[in-house]
């Protein structure tokens, strides 16, 4: 049971916004759910590194547990992800 | 005049040659023995009196590993099996990769490869298990020499083996860094009156080699390049990590190393390991410089991050020059985007105020380390895991 799209959109703008804090970017932005994940400030590595925080946070990190890569655009579309079911065991 | 002591009792010489005649009483020539027991005295009368007796030995300890079948305890009985001219096999095991314990067989002559018979017989200290190469090696110089073992693997933390063995007079010890670390910081360190220390199974870098010859200047400070799979090799004692270049030429103790492809080689023909020219490929990750080969990290351990290489041991080492540091590890996992990525688990030094820790470590190590190499998270923690061979965890 994956915790509801509330939850983990609020879990996700705060680690974000602390991550971009601690690499030292100062305009943050709003971080709605439109806005483009790449254009927040996080570059590849810092976006490994939220995978990484998140995973910590929840418990469960959704993009190993993929079957097919999936590559969220925007921040509304990455909160989609964690707040999916969690994929059913294959046979 | 060998003996053994530990916080129950102490075990003569006399006491050994009696075990070991009541072994022999009960487990026929030929047998083959499973060794559970994790006292160095009970692992010695093992040593001693299976040696050339016992067709196969599995040194198996406290580790849950399944024995084949017919395989009796050293508390057991067991029939002559009708072999002949027995050459003991000494089954030692060892923690390997994947977690899983495997174990490499060797004779008691590549066991006994470092003993000097004429070596000074000193108070030795133990605090790897004793079915452990390391601990083995110990006792087996101990049994070689004629010395005092101070068998400290019974008592559970490290402050408490070292009051005990600072107690009981220890001279010489052998551990690996990551308990030498630990070893500093116990509050009986200064009480130690340390001949000899020796270090192995980890990277001995060189700031701890600096921190041992100030804390123990009348000690010398040896780190020993061993592998369980071709048993000790060589032993370096001139105050530098890594070993001199020149060792590649002129074999340390006769051993012969290569680097191919900037991993080190051993030359030890007999061991299970050995590829068909006699050199066995020992993992370990090595750069060569003008003057010295040093050690970068165990080959399973380079890490690739988002198509860079990053070594968890230099980063630990970048971490490990923070004051507010006192030990740390550095992990590895899994990650979709990156393929792994690195974490760190560091204990903060004496007095220091974890609040905030973290995150200026994380910024540390942007400064000095390549951003791949930065870990993604940094969790303070109380102490590190260590394995049954004081190692910390990477698993």
């Amino acid at each position: 049971m994956r915790p509801s799209q509330d939850v983990v959109r609020e879990l996700i703008r705060g680690e974000l916004t602390a991550l971009l804090a601690e690499n030292g970017v100062t305009d943050i932005p709003q971080l709605d759910d439109d806005d483009i994940l790449l254009d927040t400030g996080l570059d590849s590595l810092g976006f490994v590194v939220l995978v990484t925080r998140l995973e910590d946070a929840l418990g469960y990190d959704p993009f190993t547990e993929m079957a097919e890569a999936v590559y969220p655009l925007t921040l509304g579309e990455f909160v989609a992800v964690y707040a999916a079911p969690s994929p059913a065991p294959t046979p | 005049m060998t003996t053994i002591e530990d916080p129950h009792g102490t075990l003569t010489d006399a006491g050994l040659a009696g075990a070991g005649a009541a072994l022999r009483t009960r487990i026929g020539y030929g047998a083959t023995v499973a060794v559970n027991d994790t006292r160095a005295a009970d692992v010695a009368v093992a040593l001693t009196g299976l040696a050339g007796w016992a067709s196969d030995v599995y040194l198996v300890g406290a580790r849950e590993v399944e024995v084949p079948p017919g395989v009796v305890p050293l508390s057991g009985s067991a029939d002559a099996t009708g072999v002949r001219d027995v050459e003991t096999r000494w089954h030692v095991y060892t923690s390997g990769t994947t977690g899983t314990p495997r174990a490499v067989h060797h004779t008691y002559a590549s066991l006994a490869r470092t003993v000097r018979p004429d070596a000074a017989a000193r108070t030795w200290g133990l605090m790897y298990p004793p079915t452990t190469m390391a601990g083995l090696q110990v006792l087996v110089h101990t049994l070689g020499t004629g010395g005092r073992l101070l068998d400290a693997t019974g008592l559970s933390r490290t402050t408490a083996k070292v009051a005990w063995l600072a107690e009981r007079g220890v001279e010489a010890l052998s551990a690996t860094p990551t308990l030498w670390r630990q070893v500093l910081q116990s509050p009986d360190a200064k009480a130690l009156r340390l001949r000899q220390i020796t270090l192995g199974g980890e990277i001995a870098d060189q700031p701890l080699l600096d921190a041992l010859r100030r804390a123990y200047p009348d000690a010398r400070v040896t780190h020993v390049f061993a592998s369980t799979e071709t048993g000790a090799a060589f032993s370096v004692s001139d105050g530098r990590a890594g070993f001199p270049r020149s060792y590649l030429v002129d074999p340390p103790a006769g051993i012969r190393l290569d680097v191919r492809d900037g991993v080190l080689y051993v030359h030890a023909p007999q061991a299970s390991a050995a590829g068909p020219d006699g050199y066995a490929c020992t993992g370990d990750v090595v750069e060569v410089t003008a003057d010295r080969v040093l050690y970068l990290g165990r080959g399973t351990g380079v890490v690739n991050v988002g198509g860079v290489k990053v070594w968890p041991e230099r980063v630990e080492a970048v971490l490990r020059r923070h004051p507010s540091v006192s030990d740390t590890v550095v992990l590895v996992r899994r990650n979709a985007f990156s393929g792994s990525v690195l974490t760190a688990q560091v204990v903060a030094a004496d007095g220091v105020d974890p609040t905030g820790l973290a995150a200026r470590l994380r910024a540390y190590c942007g400064e000095h380390l390549e951003a791949a190499a930065v870990p993604a998270v940094v969790s303070v923690v109380p102490a590190l895991r260590l394995s049954a061979s004081g190692k910390a965890g990477r698993a």
